[in-house]
């Protein structure tokens, strides 16, 4: 990944949906075939590198890490009763099972590059097929809950800061533009999240007669416009600007480094401008840290550090620990 | 003009949404209006597809007539209610109003991406989904006044189907 894309794109992801032909899709209310669903899934891929986690024998904090991690979704969460994921060990692919779909297959990647992250995908997708074939049709391909993700299953998205465009108030011109191609904008924690610390999840929304590589050249093109309008921002807000601008960094920065205690949505605010200084350099974090922070410094992440390191401790407190000891290590 | 959504209040405001390419126009009350914003905002895709539903589907009188899937037992009304289906054999089983859904949601309504590794297509099959894909990109080029592309694709379209007729006894 280029340096210009590393500082506004976090991370790419690829996700497909699919569904077993024999079984209803509400699996959810059903424990026999959810538990038909985690079997074969858990079968097709014993043979490595994958952990089953059951949702339901794991404890609240851990399975709120797993969805800060992006390793489950808020969805998953809700039916932690027959809720399961199948993780790879290096954590770049996830299978959960019994979501909206009976399998949500998905792959991680650090940027641009979501026909790696495609390829990851499909590996995973062709070890679950061997074990019990997925509804399919010639016509409408393969078969979802929701008619939103017919076709494909696919949704490939990128998980981009822009700060610059949504203090300058273009998030709503590009939300527009990006809805005529036929992709959509949100917040970092998929459908129904806010867009907190200026994240946003660029993804497409059509998954019908388009292939999986169009969908994925669409997003990319939208990326890299998007990176371009972000730069092109940043760099005229700091020669217009630059006391304001680095004088709001600098504050942050010396926030994060001193504060005691701090809550979730105020972390973000900081944690956002941590980033745009970064990236921008003009603070000598290293980015691969600051991205780290976005997910160690979140509300589980930070509950289980507590517990771990003095029981009474609040989580806000906790926080502000994580974070001194990022900045401190990096210096 | 009376509110679409709740069909008691005068509509006010009119609000459109752009989906695979198409337009759909609604007119709604300051209260409705409200209501499906505080959908857009949280992002919630489920919701304002099952009120885009609603509007499409008014033409259906009650839940009895409501057609039903036999595989699962789930009617279409339950899937307008709640932006599900309940198995595989519902798009089958609801196929005339899920046509036009997906033309709305997608813009197109014949797959080109990826089949299972066991998939073969039978070679009507495969002929079927090549015809849709020319079909749709003759369209598309036609929306856009690129009349070469569209002539090209018509030229492709008849050689396949008149060559499909030549070999037939």
């Amino acid at each position: 990944m280029t340096e210009n894309a590393k500082s506004v794109v976090l991370s790419g992801r690829v996700r497909l949906a699919r569904n077993y032909y024999d079984l209803p899709f509400h699996t959810a209310d059903d424990t026999a075939n959810a538990e038909a669903c985690i079997q074969r899934a858990h079968q097709a891929l014993s043979g490595g590198p994958y952990d089953l986690y059951r949702l339901s024998e794991m404890p609240n904090v851990e399975c709120l890490k797993l969805m800060e991690c992006h390793l489950v979704s808020r969805d998953l969460l809700m039916h932690a009763d027959v809720g399961a994921a199948l993780i790879r060990n290096d954590k770049r692919v996830s299978v959960m099972v019994n979501e909206e779909d009976h399998l949500r297959i998905q792959a991680m990647v650090d940027g641009l590059e979501l026909s790696d992250a495609a390829q990851q995908a499909f590996a995973a997708e062709e070890r679950l097929e061997a074990v019990c074939a997925f509804s399919f049709d010639p016509q409408l391909g393969y078969l979802t809950s929701c008619p939103t993700n017919t076709g494909t299953g696919m949704r490939a998205s990128l998980m981009m800061h822009l700060p610059m465009l949504t203090r300058f108030k273009q998030m709503g011109n590009v939300n527009q533009s990006v809805a005529k191609l036929g992709l959509t904008t949100r917040g970092i924690y998929g459908e129904g999240s806010e867009a907190l610390g200026d994240l946003y999840q660029v993804s497409n929304q059509v998954t019908l007669g388009r292939t999986e590589e169009e969908i994925i050249e669409a997003v990319v093109a939208v990326g890299r416009q998007l990176i371009d309008m972000e730069l092109s921002l940043r760099d005229q807000c700091l020669q217009k600007q630059e006391t304001e601008l680095t004088d709001a960094l600098m504050r942050s920065y010396g926030i994060l480094r001193y504060a005691v205690s701090m809550d979730e949505k105020e972390f973000m605010q900081h944690w956002s401008n941590l980033r745009l200084g970064t990236a921008m350099g003009l603070m000598d974090a290293r980015l691969p840290a600051v991205d780290e922070l976005l997910t160690m410094a979140q509300d589980a992440h930070a509950k289980r550090y507590a517990q771990q390191l003095s029981p009474g401790m609040s989580v806000e407190r906790a926080r502000c620990e994580i974070i001194r000891k990022t900045l401190q290590s990096n210096p | 003009m009376l509110c679409e959504e709740c069909k008691k209040n005068q509509a006010t405001v009119s609000i459109t949404v752009t989906a695979g390419g198409e337009m759909t126009t609604r007119h709604l009350c300051p209260d409705c209006m409200k209501a499906m914003e505080n959908q857009l905002a949280k992002g919630d895709i489920q919701s304002f597809l099952s009120s885009i539903l609603t509007l499409m589907s008014s033409a259906q009188p009650n839940e009895e007539q409501s057609p039903v899937c036999e595989a699962c037992g789930f009617r279409y009304s339950d899937f307008e209610r709640t932006g599900k289906l309940g198995c595989a054999q519902c798009y089958r089983a609801f196929s005339e109003q899920l046509k036009p859904l997906l033309q709305r949601i997608h813009g197109r309504t014949q797959h080109a991406g990826r089949r299972p590794a066991a998939y073969t297509p039978s070679a009507k099959d495969a002929l079927d989904a090549q015809l849709a894909q020319l079909r749709q990109k003759m369209e598309e080029a036609v929306a856009s006044e690129n009349f070469e592309d569209a002539a090209k694709y018509r030229d492709e379209l008849r050689a396949l189907t008149s060559g499909g007729e030549a070999k037939q006894p």
